[in-house]
């Protein structure tokens, strides 16, 4: 029979293990082995981590369960502040894939307090880039360049390996997009270039790219915000991007006299709705940019 | 939205716009048809373009007066 210390170092092993998976994108496989570490699990601390745990998994492929709803539990328990802190986290996340922005405000807001209580500044770090994306989602620009400025800088005191690190780069990204949303177009646009030099997966540089091609349009360099619409397009996987890339790319070619091309990507763009009989007579007539939150 | 407030997705917005259609489409068909007639007016010579204008205002005179007749018969029935 193992004695408890070996229970103890096998379950935590099993935990690690499964946030590797995560960390890899395999969450099914993450799911199973969380649920081994349960079954071994007799301590209601390591129970209720590897809970919260197997909740952010769960999250993350948008289902929900028994450890989703454990999770306000896990915060109104308040057994320790990182239990509170990871729980009101991954709620926030959760909220925000569902597009209930106000919900996932609440709850990052919890896990910002929770990490000054705490005293943890690289808890603080990552909550506040989360806090960003949904201040930029809901178009409270200056608060969202508030949380990424704020990120930015307490990941460049501490001491962790911010090359590394994919959050700075996304950070940078959606910094730059919101100075360029806010009129601050040359300091928009070096912050996405810096990102651009740092992101390496696709769906992060279709990002970057797209933004520059909005950025340069907003500046009136056709030119080159065709060339990164076109950068955009050719990495891009996600319909969302797609749709941005071929609309933007429609003003740049549309703007620079070129309405051959301009006719192209506006009919690309309207494939997405076959039964919009209009829109590109409407995309010829109204310029959409000041409505438009590409991240949404 | 439409001061650049709050900002939606462009598919969200599209999508919106969508159910605006059928009164988009008759605004343009009226707009290039107005721009249409506007056009041909312009090509025409001056003395043309004031032949043009007289006509105008004739059929504008005469529907006028159509329609004040009709006008006045219709409540002179309900009378």
């Amino acid at each position: 029979m193992r004695s408890h210390m070996e229970q103890t170092e096998r379950i935590e092993e099993l935990r690690q293990s499964a946030l590797a998976c995560v960390r890899a994108g395999e969450y099914e496989e993450a799911l199973s082995i969380y649920d081994q570490a349960l079954a071994l699990a007799d301590d209601e601390d390591l129970c209720e981590l590897i809970t919260i745990n197997k909740a952010d998994a769960m999250i993350a492929l948008e289902r929900t369960g028994p450890e989703v709803q454990e999770l306000p539990r896990v915060i109104m328990r308040r057994r320790s502040l990182r239990h509170v802190y990871l729980a009101a986290y991954a709620l926030q996340y959760k909220y925000r894939l569902e597009n209930d922005l106000k919900r996932a405000l609440f709850y990052g807001q919890l896990a910002l307090r929770t990490s000054d209580e705490a005293g943890e500044p690289s808890w603080r770090r990552i909550v506040l880039l989360e806090l960003g994306n949904i201040y930029e989602l809901d178009s409270q620009i200056a608060t969202a360049i508030g949380c990424f400025e704020e990120s930015l800088a307490i990941g460049e005191e501490s001491a962790e390996n911010r090359d590394k690190d994919l959050s700075h780069s996304y950070a940078l990204e959606n910094l730059g997009y919101c100075l360029l949303l806010d009129g601050k177009t040359e300091e928009g646009l070096a912050r996405v270039h810096e990102a651009l030099t740092m992101l390496t997966d696709p769906i992060g540089r279709a990002e970057a790219y797209i933004d520059l091609c909005y950025g340069y349009v907003g500046a009136g360099d056709f030119e080159k915000a065709r060339f990164y619409g076109e950068c955009g397009l050719e990495v891009a996987r996600d319909p969302r991007q797609i749709r941005n890339a071929h609309y933007l790319l429609g003003e740049a070619c549309y703007k620079s006299g070129d309405a051959e091309a301009a006719d192209f990507h506006f009919s690309e763009l309207a494939k997405f709705y076959p039964q919009f009989r209009n829109l590109k007579n409407l995309l010829y007539a109204i310029d959409l940019r000041s409505m438009v939150n590409l991240k949404l | 939205m439409e001061q650049g407030e709050y900002k939606v997705g462009l598919d969200t917005l599209l999508k919106i716009l969508q159910c605006f259609d059928l009164s988009i489409g008759d605004f343009f068909d009226e707009t290039s048809r107005a721009n249409s007639v506007l056009d041909k007016f312009r090509s025409l010579s001056p003395a043309a373009q004031k032949e043009v204008e007289s006509f105008i205002e004739f059929k504008r005179s005469m529907e006028g007066d159509f329609d004040g007749v009709e006008g006045g018969e219709g409540g002179g029935v309900d009378a």
